[in-house]
């Protein structure tokens, strides 16, 4: 083996991670470039730049939930239902709490917010000021133990009772569906305080607010993957769970827990959904569970997990939203998009797939 | 082409990505014989017999003549027409299918009918059956069989088109001595039916007890095919090794006062029973005897993979109950397990990833998560420490030869400094000059004052690299001896 | 000593325990609501749940396969969408061309995800997601006007048709109907290619071991584009008897129908990681599922209950499938033996 080649296959390997996300990094800033050359007016229009900042933090978080499902070798189709879920339930506590003595739960169930006159009176016999930060934290938390609750019972099934995980994520998505359904009857929740969709629709020194949330969430789990004995212990389990039993590790455990991350992060989607429609309903964010097993997948985690790197999944989000921007620009239907997302998510599977096996063809002995 | 033989193969070459798996290699096989196929892990002996079931082309022309026949290749089909069967390591059977059906399969899928029925499908598998004289239940699913009844299956579904040669690739590698005595029956039954069998597998004993023939396969190269009676297991193994008889050269240098393992009466049902031993720190005890003699499990209960019903376990003299791996591994005891590729290692993971896996809760820093460069450092240690050749840490550890992975392996173990490692088959695929290093590896921590207890099919490395042998048969202990006071042929008697 | 008893093999069965499920649950139910265990009601459950069990047919050959195709309801979209509307352009046909049609196009479909599956080993699973959304984003991109609410009558003259008719008290009649007959016809074609042909053994060779299935030369080729263009097939006539029955043609109706269909086949005892399944209990599994939404609304629990039953049995019902399996775990390794 000539030096060259060691150092070559030396630099290679060190810098495998840093490569892969400056490739993503650079994919991102050509379709971004594209965008704004082939049409630079609306791209750059502030209605466009706008919806591309609020829909990434939506879309991003429930990705990351996906993604860290993925990697543990698993998929979670439950994620948004659950944010469905969870939204609800929070929205329930914050209009219970924010309505208090001015209108009925069932009342509220209802809907009823369609007078203009009613819903001024109501705004003006909100709480304000500490009282309803109070409230709103008090909202947040209960989204994310719902949110937590849910990914929970799917951790449970996959790993005490050895569900495989589509299947057991595949009947919680309608279980929870459901149970959103008959809270709901199907009619969205409205009617949430000023305060609250400051969330979801603020900015903050010029920043939206779910962005901010998003990056911090971002931020939060790339420490988990990177920087905690559970987040290698996910990657290990995703790998290869005999090896990791093995190992001494304890697989249920780290499924339980990578499960309940997932419906953590739904709960969190959930807030970010509420505040910025100012609803919440089931059936929100439909279209989102395709984009986000594409998403993942484009990032590079193995359909089979044990591999991902959260700085490339960062980056498709983006190009993922920038060509749906673009999609928006050009007048594609839903249906349409819907239509290249399938297409996208069977060239790269077919296009990582092929990676896989030649690989394995050239199985170098050094 | 002479009478005898049924088939007759030269020239045969096969290489994978510029490395050389069978480098001009002739073989014959008479009518009716049993052929023995031996040589170490990574002598070429499956690709061999890939080639000859039609599976494998070889990569320059070949001269393959069957039945008068000549090829310069073979492909499946030819193979299956021509007779030639062949029964795979994990057998290849449908576990949700009947014996009846996994038995006919092969030669319903020959005659090309669309249309299966019944009745035929018990007509063949009865047949099979009966003229091997195995009594199976025809419509048990073959999943719920136990591996030596599957293996019949197997044979039974060989014979269905295997009228010239059935290949059998390592049958005996999951069976105990009372299965292998009954697969032998079978292969004596075959052969009296001129059905000619090439067995391939490497444990000498067997081979002396079954073979007509000898072929010695070494790294690739044919060395030569001979007649049983020429041969002894003193020659064969010079052949297939090319070196000759190992003496053991450990001397004992550990005191014997205090044990660091000891085990008494340990028990689980139908694995071993009554297992009692000690191992003293800075010894290194091999543990052999056959396949299904109970080893693994033994070593697995150990490590708390595979928990005892009875008996007791002490360290340092205190009884320890070891119901889980994190009983085991609190204790200090670590175990490497026999498969690397899918029990010891994280293929697609990093070198750094493997080593330090099992230390992360031990690298926290000060704020509570991990501490990155202590993890490398950890890791870059360890592959100096063991001279793991690798350009980077960074490397999956799939790139990395069968030696180095296997080196990674034990470093993940070392990292949390055991008082105990057990190795379960630690140079199985393993190449001779690593073997050694491996050893001499295992030495130095004996020296450390650890004590090893290591799994070896092969009765030179028990030999030369133990101080005491533990001998198992049919879950019990049968003998512990100073290795310094056998000669591996001799403990290849004790085994047989 | 002990005695050792040996339950007969046929009661510990899937399908057998379902079926005393099933009767007792009758029962229970008939007691609340008498109407239940009627033979108008039971026909008419034979009758409403031929749909899904039509699909149900289809998904259980996928599973038993070891895959899994979650496109089948855009399949059944598409199909309806496309028989309908290019029979009432042309201004003929009738129900037997429209269940040809329907067919061909669901089958056609279905090869595009056998290809996709045999030619690029993909993972079922999401391929299928994949062509689920190209097929009903591109139905809806072209069409302006997805709804059609006006179809020839012959659609619905079929779903009238009765064997053997009965009349009861109040003039209705009641019978054996044709959707019915339609599932047992398929029922039974399937049956017999799983039970006597050398496909059906590959169906279930490829669910058992597909390393083995592949060494002992079974055409894999033909076999995976078998299975998905049966499922594809099975969605097609599925799609009209939609029509046949609701009189109308509708994007998103059927695509709602997936998770009942795959709960119906998990509930007949098919395994998800596939090698077995059966006819017999997949039909018991479809006529339970619709046994327990009828029962629902007969016992006047409100509608928006039935996706928490369905979520509910699908878990409950796999759970317990799986969780006897991790306890009986019977692997078959894979040994690739290096050089």
């Amino acid at each position: 083996m000539k030096p060259k080649f060691k150092d070559y296959v030396k630099i290679k390997s060190n810098y495998r991670e840093l490569r892969q996300s400056l490739m993503y990094f650079s994919l991102f800033i050509l379709v971004f470039g594209l965008m704004a050359i082939l049409q630079p007016s609306r791209f750059f229009s502030r209605t466009n730049l706008q919806q591309l900042a609020f829909q990434v933090p939506e879309f991003g978080i429930l990705a990351l939930g996906m993604m860290v499902a993925m990697i543990s070798g698993g998929i979670d189709l439950s994620i948004i239902t659950t944010a469905n879920l969870s939204g609800i339930i929070s929205a329930i506590v914050l209009l219970t709490l924010s309505h208090r003595g001015t209108m009925d739960l069932g009342a509220l169930l209802k809907g009823i917010m369609a007078d203009e006159g009613t819903r001024q009176a109501l705004y003006a016999a909100m709480p304000t000021g500490l009282t309803m930060i109070g409230i709103i934290i008090l909202t947040v938390l209960t989204a994310l133990f719902i949110g937590f609750l849910c990914g929970l019972f799917n951790g449970i099934l996959v790993a005490w009772i050895k569900i495989p995980p589509i299947l057991a994520t595949l009947g919680t998505m309608k279980l929870y569906e459901g149970i959103g359904l008959v809270i709901t009857k199907g009619s969205p929740l409205t009617g949430f305080p000023n305060e609250f969709i400051f969330l979801g629709s603020g900015s903050i020194l010029g920043i939206p607010t779910p962005m901010i949330i998003f990056l911090l969430a971002v931020i939060a789990i790339a420490f988990l993957l990177r920087k905690t004995p559970l987040g290698r212990s996910i990657y290990a389990v995703g790998e290869s769970p005999l090896v990791a039993q093995y190992s001494g590790l304890d697989n249920s455990n780290i499924l339980i827990k990578t499960y309940a991350v997932t419906g953590l992060l739904s709960g969190l989607a959930a807030i970010i959904m509420m505040a910025r429609v100012d609803s919440i309903k089931v059936g929100y964010g439909n279209s989102f569970q395709l984009q986000s097993i594409l998403v993942v997948i484009l990032g590079g985690v193995s359909t089979v997990g044990g591999t991902g790197n959260i700085v490339s999944v960062f980056f498709s989000i983006l190009i993922l939203r920038v060509i749906s921007s673009g999609f928006n620009i050009i007048g594609f239907s839903n249906y349409m998009r819907n239509v290249i997302w399938g297409v996208l998510l069977i060239v790269v599977i077919i296009l990582n797939t092929s990676k896989v096996s030649i690989f394995k063809k050239s199985k170098n002995k050094t | 082409m002479t009478e005898e033989f049924c088939i007759e193969m030269k020239n045969i070459s096969k290489s994978y990505s510029g490395v050389e798996a069978l480098n001009d290699v002739d073989i014959s096989i008479r009518k009716g014989e049993v052929h023995c196929l031996i040589g170490e892990n990574g002598s070429g002996k499956s690709t061999l017999i890939k080639i000859i079931a039609g599976v494998v082309t070889p990569s320059r022309k070949a001269q393959i003549t069957i039945n008068n026949k000549l090829y310069n290749k073979l492909t499946p089909i030819d193979s299956m027409h021509q007779g030639i069967q062949i029964i795979y390591q994990d057998l290849s059977l449908f576990p949700n299918m009947t014996v009846a059906e996994n038995i006919a399969i092969n030669q319903l899928l020959e005659s090309k009918k669309q249309i299966t029925n019944k009745r035929r499908i018990k007509e063949i598998a009865t047949r099979a059956l009966e003229s091997i004289g195995i009594d199976l239940r025809l419509d048990t699913l073959v999943g719920d069989l136990p591996i030596a009844k599957q293996q019949c299956v197997a044979i039974c579904r060989a014979i269905t088109c295997g009228e010239l040669l059935i290949i059998m690739d390592e049958p005996t590698s999951s069976l105990g001595k009372k299965d292998i005595d009954y697969l032998f029956n079978i292969i004596k039954t075959l052969k009296s039916k001129g059905i000619a069998i090439l067995f391939v597998g490497h444990k000498l004993n067997e081979i002396s007890e079954i073979a007509d023939r000898v072929s010695i396969l070494k790294d690739g190269i044919s060395l030569g095919t001979y007649d049983i009676k020429e041969l002894n297991h003193k020659k064969m193994i010079e052949l297939m090794t090319g070196k000759t008889l190992t003496v053991s050269t450990y001397a004992r240098e550990y005191s014997t006062e205090k044990p660091i393992l000891e085990v008494r009466n340990l028990s689980k049902t139908s694995q071993f029973s009554d297992i009692n031993f000690t191992l003293y720190p800075g010894e290194i005890l091999g543990i052999t005897g056959l396949v299904g003699s109970g080893r693994t499990e033994l070593v697995s209960s150990i490590f708390g993979l595979n928990p005892a019903d009875s008996g007791e376990i002490l360290i340092d003299g205190v009884v320890t109950p070891i119901k889980k791996i994190r009983d085991a591994l609190k204790s200090g005891i670590c175990f490497v397990p026999e498969d690397r590729l899918s029990q010891g290692l994280f293929m697609n993971h990093t070198i750094e990833n493997n080593i330090t896996v099992t230390l992360l809760k031990a690298m926290l820093n000060k704020a509570g998560y991990l501490d990155i460069k202590k993890v490398r450092n950890v890791a870059s240690d360890w592959v100096k420490d063991l001279s793991i050749k690798t350009p980077s840490i960074d490397l999956p550890v799939k790139q990395l030869s069968g030696g180095n992975q296997q080196r990674v392996v034990i470093a993940k173990w070392l990292a949390r400094n055991p008082r105990i490692l057990i190795l379960d088959g630690p140079t199985i695929g393993v190449d001779v000059g690593a073997k050694e290093e491996i050893h001499r590896i295992i030495r130095e921590l004996a020296k450390q004052g650890l004590g090893i207890l290591f799994i070896s099919d092969e009765a030179s490395e028990v030999v030369k690299y133990s101080h005491r042998i533990l001998i198992m048969k049919e879950g019990r202990i049968v003998e512990v001896i100073n290795s310094a006071d056998i000669f591996e042929t001799d403990l290849l008697e004790k085994l047989g | 000593m002990k005695k050792h008893y040996r339950i007969p093999k046929l009661f510990l069965r899937h399908e057998f325990i379902l079926a005393i499920i099933m009767i007792i649950f009758g029962l229970l139910v008939n007691s609340i609501n008498p109407v239940f265990l009627t033979a108008e009601n039971i026909f008419d459950i034979l009758k409403t749940s031929s749909i899904t069990g039509m699909m149900a047919l289809g998904v259980m050959v996928v599973m038993i396969s070891g895959g899994m195709d979650i496109s089948f309801t855009a399949i059944a979209t598409v199909s309806m969408q496309v028989t309908v509307r290019l029979l009432m352009m042309l201004d003929k046909g009738n129900i037997f061309v429209a269940f040809l049609l329907a067919a061909i196009v669901g089958a056609l479909l279905g090869c595009v995800n056998g290809f996709l599956v045999y030619r690029f080993k993909l993972p079922t699973l999401i391929v299928t997601l994949g062509t689920s959304n190209i097929f009903h984003g591109l139905l809806l991109s072209i069409l302006r006007v997805p709804h059609l609410y006006s179809v020839p009558t012959y659609y619905f003259e079929f779903s009238k048709m009765l064997l053997f008719p009965w009349v009861n008290q109040e003039g209705f009649h009641f019978g054996l109907s044709s959707l019915t007959v339609m599932l047992f016809a398929v029922a039974f074609v399937i049956w017999v290619i799983l039970r006597f042909t050398m496909i059906g053994r590959g169906i279930y060779a490829l669910g058992g071991n597909i390393e083995a299935a592949k060494r002992a030369g079974f055409n894999i080729m033909l076999i995976q584009f078998f299975i998905y263009s049966f499922i594809g097939l099975t969605a097609g006539l599925a799609s009209i008897e939609y029509v046949a029955l609701f009189r109308h043609v509708h994007p998103f109706n059927m695509m709602n129908m997936m998770m009942n269909v795959i709960a119906a086949v998990v509930l007949g005892g098919t395994s998800i990681s596939g090698g077995s399944g059966s006819v017999i209990g997949t039909l018991l599994g479809v006529w339970m599922l619709y046994m327990i939404t009828n029962s629902l609304i007969l016992m006047g629990i409100p509608s928006e209950w039935e996706p928490v039953v369905i979520g509910a049995i699908i878990i409950l019902s796999i759970g317990i499938n799986a969780y006897q399996k991790s306890v009986r775990k019977v692997e078959v390794k894979i040994i690739e033996t290096e050089v």
